[in-house]
């Protein structure tokens, strides 16, 4: 099976939201502080009213100590996700071009950082307004599944996440199925010029079930 | 005063009240917060009969506007209705009446403002939200929305001709609109003329209105005054102030453009004739007048007062003292007839009944002008010409005229012209009242907000960037500061009258005393009373402020610069020119911006204004520099500061940001274009507005203003940094970004070295920052010589080599050369380097001239062939630098003639010489000498290698290992590791010394070798150079020597 258990069942949210952390935003330090070394690399100086990137988990850090304004990135704007949610609304549109992370370091932000968000309100009504149509894209792009490939451009990584366990066995399943039919019409092919037995085709049939 | 006022008839509920006389004079129209309109009969026999109620509102009326036929009017929920008006012919002809015709605009806003146009087609319609919306008459169609104010829109008001619209808004613009083309466009904007109020409050609104004569606006101003915007120039024509005391909420013009009525919240009344432009009757109510309308028929004025209240005042204007009347004789005399002709549409009604011909004594040309009137809508959409002909033509007749109308119309122009009005001084970083707040200031280390509570007292909040260091200051302030200078030690704070401040809605600044007050508080926590206030002496206010480390500045009116210690020393007083714009301080540093004397009007009539800049240390002791500070045209200088590192800067309207270098140099100082924001602006695609904060390490701190905003909001923004992007040509490409990043650097980076230089500091660690940066600089370089060597420029490699600074960045630069295999390039690299190395190693003695240029000249091919030779500085003088044998002066100039950049980065950089070691002085003199005295000089040379650390080639000839040594150097650099260079030269100085016993006797054999093969094509010697050259940097000195020795004993 070449499917971990991980797959199967998919990350859980914190998961996913720890894995986003590594992303970088820009804040703006209330405090003066020297550079940081960190063992991904450094950051920093701390020049208060300059704006520097820092990881988000540290932003957010600060953010909890009231050292920093974290400075939202361009795409969590309310005109940017407008824009965004227009694009997603037109007819027969593909996903639109959004972080991998974006849900998860919305959520981040949201939930730590409010008060620096310009309409918060209004940002986390269209967030759930993108999220509910991409789901529904993705409820239908996933019919488009096939032995060989399911193609959902940008699609973020909560939101493969969604559909990580079904699509992993049914992909899986289909994969196995076409296999199965491969080597059916094939053994029919070579039944028709060589005589096969039966019991060898039952063989290779209940063997790959088994399997 | 034979005047007389009716008592106050209750029109309406307590609150604003609107007021129209309709066009026929016959009724006066009024709308209040009782949501009713009515129709009052404005003949004094009529005058107290019942009035017609109309009941359509549903909320408080805020606007009316009555035209012959129609009469419209707006509420406060934004609904706009128009109602036809039966109005009799002539007083107590018939009856009155007014019927509702319709809805013309939903509104989700108030409607402020309505406007008919003189055709009575159109109606423009001011709304709380941004835009003018205008709408047809005839079906109710909305014709256009006029964008382009920020903040709510107060007042709208037609042309007569109905070719313009002015509008004002909250925010003080007035702005013109052309609405004869299909798509209206602004065609004036100016800002801050008008009154800033507060959006949502019609009490606190005041109305603009345009002359029936169509030659002028009436705009109630800030300072109490109502400005005369003159048509078509768009400009200030004149002004008429002195009588009110507090804001002007409306105004009227007399049917014949003569006088004018204005109303104010000081209850006053006031009628002004417009000639002699002075007050000529006032009248005093108990309570704030709304507004105010002339009957167009009469001497008649009727107002209304915020109690709902309606005034008549009848025999407004004395014509008994040889006034001339409000109204025109002809249209009182002929009103039927002038009625009946002017029909359905036309012009301005007054302008129609003129037209009828009747009066030929007074209004000849402009009967014949607008004789067409009578026809209707002959100044119609497109037909701008006849309408400007018309203004021309009545202008005439206004200069032909008998001094009642406007013979002194030229007068503003000649005081524009002899200095104009004293400027507005301003604070950087300080904004006008937006709503209840301002920045009083907003720099990098915080910012300080007025908020407006009361009558008696604002507060203000100082909030830093950096909460580790400052904890957040909140007071009470009584005295109503208007303006502040923040630093990183202390806040000053000053209070000044509304006219310095140029904040026309400063509540009671300046009012109840006249005396200012500076106040200074420290942020030092260790002294206690570190605060300090002053008050200034009468009629001296601060024009501007400014606060450093090193103390503070108050420039003030009476042309005083005050500085005093931070503790409050007053350490200098000095008398300056009183046209200080604005002052900004930085440590010991005061940069004060002054209007030039002889600002002048351009050819467009626009002002021009230019401005000087002085900058003086804070102690006053001494001028660092001072001259004309340069400006965009028909722009204005909006902000200065210095930048974290120091330097002066200034910002302008236009967006572009000048950075002062050099200023330590004093005469030596210039303005430097380091960043054009309208540009960035424009290639982002975005409608963006970068109001300037700050300017730290090569990027300019902004706040971006979005939509049309000008001043960053509250709660304080985050702020924006721009790149200095100093605007050169061909930016588009690789190399143009290059060139644009290196000379940023070099722009800050002899900042420091120069502020060293002009506070005389010891240079502690100052070489190795000069190192520092000079590396970095060169880096920039050799990024673009690598480029030129790519794009096979070789003339471009050479320049931007000759601009190196350290030698071992030019020996990169001839390893880039190598690498890219130019070969000719190369070679005259290295030629340059020789030189430098004498120039700079033998500075002062007499071969500084041997610097060959870039000609082609068999002198230099010598120079070339013989590096063993030249090395023994047994050139010739007469073949290779023979015009200056001697004199170490001379010498040094000449190299700068010869090379340009080259003997600047030695020499003009300000880095002392070095010592000019032994061998080279012997050497100049052996290369007096006459040819062929080569034992002397044997004898003359020193026994130890040279102290510069430039490594002479040892083996001139070593020709056969040639080709190996060249792949070699292929093989090993790239331009990303240049730098590494550094290293290898390192390790061949250090291991020079240990081959020094060695040195000599190759020496001479390679100097005889040398001299015996002179002939040999130049060709194999270049690549011999090279390859020493590249085997040099690669392997150890010693290595190289020992190789040399052996090739050569071979």
């Amino acid at each position: 099976m070449t499917i971990t258990a991980r797959q199967r069942e998919g990350f859980t949210m914190p998961e996913l939201e720890y894995r986003a952390q590594c992303e970088r935003v820009a804040i703006v330090p209330l405090h003066r502080m020297e550079r940081l070394e960190l063992v991904t690399g450094t950051v920093g100086p701390f020049r208060p009213p300059q704006k520097t990137s820092v990881p988000l988990w540290l932003a957010v850090m600060l953010k909890r100590s009231s050292r920093c304004r974290i400075v939202p990135p361009e795409w969590l704007s309310y005109e940017h996700l407008r824009a965004r949610c227009r694009e997603e609304d037109q007819p027969d549109s593909l996903f639109t071009r959004l972080p991998t992370h974006y849900l998860e370091v919305a959520h981040i932000l949201l939930a730590n950082a409010e008060d620096d968000l310009v309409d918060s309100q209004g940002v986390r009504r269209l967030l759930q307004d993108l999220r509910e149509t991409r789901q529904s894209k993705t409820r239908d792009g996933i019919k488009m599944l096939n032995p060989l490939q399911l193609q959902m451009d940008n699609l973020s990584a909560a939101e493969i996440n969604e559909i990580r366990p079904l699509f992993a066995r049914s992909f899986d399943m289909l994969r196995r199925l076409d296999a199965l039919a491969a080597t059916a019409e094939q053994t029919q092919h070579q039944s028709q010029f060589s005589e096969q037995p039966y019991s060898e085709l039952d063989d290779s049939l209940g063997s790959s079930y088994l399997h | 005063m034979g005047h007389s006022v009716t008592d106050a008839r209750f029109a309406h509920a307590e609150g604003y009240t609107t007021v129209a006389f309709g066009r026929s004079g016959d009724f006066v129209c009024t709308g209040g917060s009782d949501s009713l309109v009515r129709v009052f009969y404005a003949s004094k026999a009529e005058r107290d009969q019942e009035a017609i109620t109309l009941e359509q509102h549903s909320d408080n009326v805020l606007s009316l506007f009555a035209s012959r036929t129609k009469l419209v009017s707006g509420d406060e929920e934004g609904m706009v209705y128009s109602f036809d008006l039966g109005a009799p012919a002539s007083p107590g002809a018939g009856q009155l009446s007014a019927e509702p015709s319709g809805t013309v605009l939903r509104s989700t806003l108030p409607a402020r403002d309505v406007s008919i146009s003189g055709n009575e087609r159109q109606v423009a319609i001011a709304t709380d939200d941004e835009k003018i919306t205008v709408v047809s008459l005839l079906d109710m169609a909305l014709l256009h929305t006029l964008a382009g104010h920020r903040g709510s829109v107060n007042s709208v008001s037609y042309s007569p001709d109905s070719a313009y619209l002015a509008s004002v808004g909250c925010n003080g613009t007035v702005r013109v609109w052309d609405m004869r083309e299909d798509d209206p466009s602004c065609v004036s904007v100016t800002h801050k003329m008008a009154y800033v109020c507060e959006p949502g409050s019609s009490m606190e609104q005041s109305k603009s209105r345009w002359s029936p004569d169509g030659r002028h606006i009436a705009v109630p101003c800030g300072d109490h005054a109502i400005k005369l915007v003159e048509r078509g120039s768009w400009e200030v024509a004149a002004e008429l102030g002195g009588k009110h005391t507090k804001m002007i909420t409306h105004v009227s013009w007399s049917a014949n453009s003569k006088y004018i009525a204005s109303v104010g919240l000081d209850s006053q009344a006031v009628v002004w004739d417009v000639g002699a432009r002075k007050a000529i009757q006032s009248h005093t109510a108990a309570n704030a007048l709304c507004q105010v309308d002339w009957n167009p028929r009469g001497n008649i004025l009727a107002f209304t007062d915020c109690l709902g209240a309606l005034y008549i005042w009848d025999d407004v204007v004395p014509i008994e003292q040889g006034h001339a009347p409000p109204y025109e004789r002809a249209a009182v005399a002929a009103t039927a007839a002038a009625a009946a002709a002017a029909g359905a549409s036309g012009v301005a009604q007054t302008a129609g009944a003129a037209g009828g011909g009747l009066v030929g004594d007074l209004f000849d040309d402009s009967a014949a002008v607008d004789g067409g009137a009578g026809n209707g809508m002959d100044v119609d959409d497109d037909d701008g010409d006849s309408v400007e002909d018309a203004g021309d033509a009545l202008d005439d007749f206004v200069v032909d005229d008998d001094g009642a109308g406007y013979s002194e119309r030229q007068a503003p122009h000649q005081w524009m012209a002899t200095g104009g009005p004293q400027s507005h001084a301003f604070q950087p970083g300080s904004t006008p009242w937006i709503g209840n707040r301002r920045y009083l200031a907003f720099n990098m280390v915080g910012s300080v907000v007025s908020i407006a509570q009361d009558a008696a007292h604002n507060s203000i909040e100082v909030e830093f960037y950096d909460k580790s260091l400052y904890r957040d200051i909140h007071f009470s302030d009584s005295f109503k500061f208007a303006m502040a200078a923040l630093s990183d030690t202390g806040c000053l704070f000053a209070t000044t009258t509304k006219e310095l401040a140029n904040d026309h809605s400063l509540r009671g600044a300046g009012d109840a005393s006249d005396v200012s007050v500076v106040s200074y508080r420290g942020f030092a926590s260790w002294s206690t009373n570190a605060d300090w206030m002053y008050k200034l002496p009468p009629k001296e206010h601060p024009r501007c402020i400014a606060a450093s480390s090193h103390g503070a500045a108050v420039v003030t009116s009476q042309g005083m610069l005050r500085l005093l210690t931070g503790g409050g020393v007053q350490r200098h007083v000095e008398s300056l020119p009183n046209r200080v714009v604005t002052c900004a301080a930085r440590g010991d540093l005061l940069l004060l911006v002054l209007e030039a004397l002889g600002t002048v009007k351009s050819t467009s009539g626009s002002r021009l204004i230019e401005y000087e800049y002085i900058l003086m240390t804070m102690d006053g002791q001494a001028r660092v520099a001072s001259g004309a500070c340069p400006l965009s045209p028909s722009g204005e200088i909006v902000w200065a500061g210095f930048s974290e590192e120091g330097h002066p800067a200034t910002c302008d309207s236009k967006g572009m940001l000048r950075v002062l270098h050099r200023y330590w140099a004093g005469r030596d100082a210039c303005w430097v274009p380091a960043l054009d924001t309208r540009r960035l602006s424009r290639e982002r695609g975005k409608r963006e507005a970068f109001w300037p904060v700050a300017l730290s390490a090569k990027q300019f701190i902004v706040v971006t203003c979005r939509d049309r905003a000008r001043y960053p909001p509250f709660p304080r923004p985050i702020l924006d940094e721009l790149d200095v992007d100093i605007p050169l040509l061909n930016t588009d490409t690789h190399a143009g970004q290059q060139e644009a990043k290196y000379l940023t650097t070099r722009l800050f980076c002899e900042q420091e070295h120069g502020e060293v230089a002009r506070t005389g500091g010891e240079h502690s660690g100052d070489t190795a920052a000069q190192a520092r940066d000079d590396l970095e600089q060169d880096k920039l370089l050799l990024r673009l010589v690598q480029l030129a060597c790519k794009a096979d420029k070789a003339q471009r490699a050479i320049d931007l080599a000759l601009m190196i600074k350290l030698d071992q960045s030019f020996d990169a630069a001839i390893k880039i050369a190598i690498h890219q295999k130019q070969t000719a390039l190369a070679e005259r690299l290295m030629r340059i380097r020789d030189s430098r190395a004498a120039a700079s190693g033998g500075d002062g003695d007499g071969d500084g001239g041997d610097i060959d240029d870039h000609g082609n000249s068999e002198n230099e091919l010598h120079s070339v062939v013989a590096p063993d030779v030249r090395h023994r500085r047994r050139r010739p003088p007469a073949v290779t630098y023979g015009q200056k044998p001697s004199g170490g002066d001379g010498s040094d100039d000449h190299a700068a003639n010869d090379t340009g950049g080259d003997s600047d980065a030695s020499s003009g950089d300000g880095r002392p010489p070095l010592p000019p070691p032994q061998h080279a002085r012997v050497g100049g003199m052996a290369g007096a000498a006459a040819e062929g005295g080569e034992a002397r000089e044997l004898v003359a040379r020193p026994a130890q290698p040279p102290a510069t650390s430039r490594p002479f080639n040892p083996f001139g000839v070593a020709a056969p290992n040639t080709s190996m040594e060249i792949r070699r150097s292929d093989s090993f650099f790239s331009a990303a590791d240049l730098h590494s260079n550094t290293l290898s030269r390192e390790s061949s100085a250090a291991a020079s010394p240990a081959a020094a016993g060695k040195r000599q006797p190759a020496e001479h054999d390679a100097g005889a070798h040398g001299r015996k093969h002179a002939k040999v094509a130049g060709r194999d010697r270049v690549q011999a150079k090279m390859s020493a050259f590249a085997f040099k940097s690669n392997t150890s000195a010693a290595d190289a020597l020992e190789g040399a020795a052996g090739d050569d004993s071979a």
